[in-house]
């Protein structure tokens, strides 16, 4: 794995930049994301020297809205693993550490909800509610804890059988200490492993959503609607879909180094 | 062995159960009625409340489920709202194209990440292995929507060798058989490389490690003391071994690649089950959304259940549990 020391330091270069871009580009920049140019409707312009990205059908300049978008990316990111990571730490540590029955009752809806084709169920929820940024959040979150469960439990179930849980048992240690100083610490880098590349899969989640119009509704821009509204002009301006599926796939893919290096590190044996 | 099978195959029934149920709940917990899209706007409301009483729509959503799953087991699942066809008709009519795209994009991948795998981790650490793996990350990292709009951007849009979408030119509805399954065939190029190329990437992976942790065993020590030839030992010893967990990850990466595959259909007009899946949700058509669910579900847990069974027979020792 050492091989990949420098392009993990490659992705948390880029990652780093995408995110000071993306809070203070919108914040400095003078031209709006979403204000179109009259002079421009209909004739998208190729990346040049002063539209560095290009423009859209409407004259707005892809380089702020690329950036605009990236804001959400990172914010779905962020908020969905949030909630999936919290879902999953609470069931795994309750399915690892209580009764033998709660926690097959508990794996058994692990399997259910893992059997069922979730983005199939994200776009029904999404057409039910109002497609809205923080459903996009909260339903990705609420669909994609079950692989932190299965991971969490597991590491319960191997700490739980260490000579130092013994020990601090002996010295009559509470349940609810042993669980919060003890095991849980323990469980935390496979965590952190999942949640980075949770991340990457939430932000895929949310482009295919905003893609289908099921999730930022223009003239709000992310990845994902700027995919959408490329649709029309690909022969013609094929700029407006390459650019939001390359920063798309280099985020996702930085943070896949990164989450695959961590894994590295925590488990040498696997390397 | 066939125990066993059935043994599975029951205990799958109530997880089928537990699906339906969350989709079925979830999916009527939605406030306003599917009538609103699909009744006439004239309709008083008298009217409406009468439709919806004969639909059974007033019903409480547990008796309306109930209702729903005895029709199921008898094979009805219902008729769609905005084609008043049959579901079950209409899944029928869209298996085979659906069945054309999985199964062979299912052989392609097996077919390239088997020797893939195989070579890159016999051979860790060298150019082939590194260009694998860097493959397998952009593999693993691009939205497979958007490979399949670079593909068109690329073949057909700017090169112009292969269609955009649909499944066969409706010209050569008279054309002879052969005529028409080559253009079948270049109509079905370009989503099964999507496909392809999506679901390597996490096999190859797997396989490769695989392959390098059988090759530091033992056993694969004392056969080389034993002067068997590399071929030999890769091909007869580590293949076979690493090839189970393959199995594994193949049976649960089914919900992913049978959910992705839904979308790079519609994106590409292919007339399966997952265009008809998501247009159906985009109508709010509550039944044919139903069976769509149904019916991925029966594939992924069919696929795990053959997963399982390859699994204790490529490895003996899991049968006795």
């Amino acid at each position: 794995m050492k091989k990949f020391k420098p392009l993990s330091l490659l992705s948390l270069i880029f990652l780093a930049g995408l995110v000071f871009l993306a809070i203070f580009l919108p914040l400095l920049s003078n031209t709006d994301p979403n204000t179109f140019n009259p002079d421009l409707i209909g004739d998208a312009l190729a990346p040049s020297l002063t539209n560095w990205f290009g423009t859209d059908d409407l004259g707005r300049d892809l380089f702020i809205r690329t950036f605009s978008g990236a804001r959400i990316s990172i914010l779905v990111a962020v908020v969905s693993v949030s909630i999936s990571i919290s879902i999953g730490l609470i069931l795994g540590l309750i399915s690892g550490f209580s009764s033998k029955a709660v926690d097959s009752i508990l794996m058994r809806f692990v399997d259910l909800m893992m059997a069922i084709p979730t983005i199939f169920l994200i776009l029904t929820i999404q057409v039910i509610l109002t497609p809205s940024i923080w459903n996009v959040m909260i339903v990705i979150g609420l669909t994609s804890w079950m692989g932190v469960t299965r991971i969490v439990r597991a590491e319960v179930l191997s700490i739980r059988e260490q000579l130092f849980i013994t020990a601090a048992k002996a010295r009559g240690i509470s349940n609810t200490k042993l669980l919060f100083k003890h095991i849980l610490p323990h469980t935390l880098p496979p965590v952190i492993v999942a949640a980075t590349l949770g991340m990457g899969s939430a932000i895929l989640t949310e482009s295919v959503l905003s893609f289908l119009g099921l999730g930022v509704q223009p003239p709000d821009a992310s990845w994902g609607n700027m995919l959408d509204n490329s649709l029309g002009y690909m022969r013609e301006s094929p700029w407006m879909a390459i650019v939001p599926g390359t920063f798309i796939t280099l985020t996702v893919l930085a943070l896949n180094i990164l989450g695959d290096d961590c894994r590295a590190k925590f488990n040498p044996k696997e390397s | 062995m066939f125990g066993y099978f059935l043994k599975r195959l029951f205990s799958s029934i109530p997880l089928l159960i537990g699906i339906t149920f969350i989709s079925f709940i979830l999916i009527n917990l939605a406030p306003g009625s599917p009538l609103n899209e699909w009744a006439d706007p004239s309709l008083s409301i008298e009217d409406t409340q009468k439709i919806k009483t004969n639909l059974g729509l007033n019903d409480p959503v547990v008796v309306q489920y109930g209702r729903w799953l005895k029709n199921a087991l008898k094979g009805d699942l219902g008729r769609s709202y905005s084609y008043s066809k049959p579901v079950t008709a209409m899944l029928k009519e869209r298996m085979p194209a659906t069945l054309l795209l999985s199964i062979s994009s299912l052989i392609l991948i097996l077919g390239i990440t088997l020797p893939l795998g195989l070579i890159s981790g016999a051979k860790k650490d060298s150019f082939f292995d590194n260009f694998v793996l860097i493959f397998s990350f952009i593999g693993l990292s691009i939205p497979t929507f958007w490979l399949g709009l670079m593909l068109i951007l690329g073949f057909s849009l700017k090169l112009n060798i292969l269609p955009t979408s649909g499944f066969i030119d409706p010209q050569l509805s008279e054309a002879s058989l052969w005529i028409q399954l080559i253009d079948i065939s270049k109509h079905l190029a370009l989503p099964l490389l999507t496909i392809v190329i999506g679901g390597l990437a996490s096999l190859t992976r797997y396989h490769r490690f695989g392959i390098i942790k059988i090759l530091s065993q033992d056993y694969i020590l004392a056969a080389k003391a034993r002067g068997i030839s590399k071929t030999k030992l890769l091909f007869i010893h580590a293949f076979k071994n690493a090839s189970i967990p393959i199995i594994t990850i193949l049976g649960l990466s089914l919900p992913g690649l049978i959910g992705g595959s839904f979308i790079i259909e519609y994106i590409f007009s292919w007339p399966g089950m997952g265009q008809l899946g998501i247009a159906s949700i985009f109508s709010r058509d509550y039944p044919v959304i139903m069976g769509s669910i149904v019916f991925s579900s029966i594939l992924i847990i069919l696929g795990n259940l053959f997963a399982d069974i390859a699994y204790t027979y490529a490895d003996p020792r899991i049968r006795l549990k």
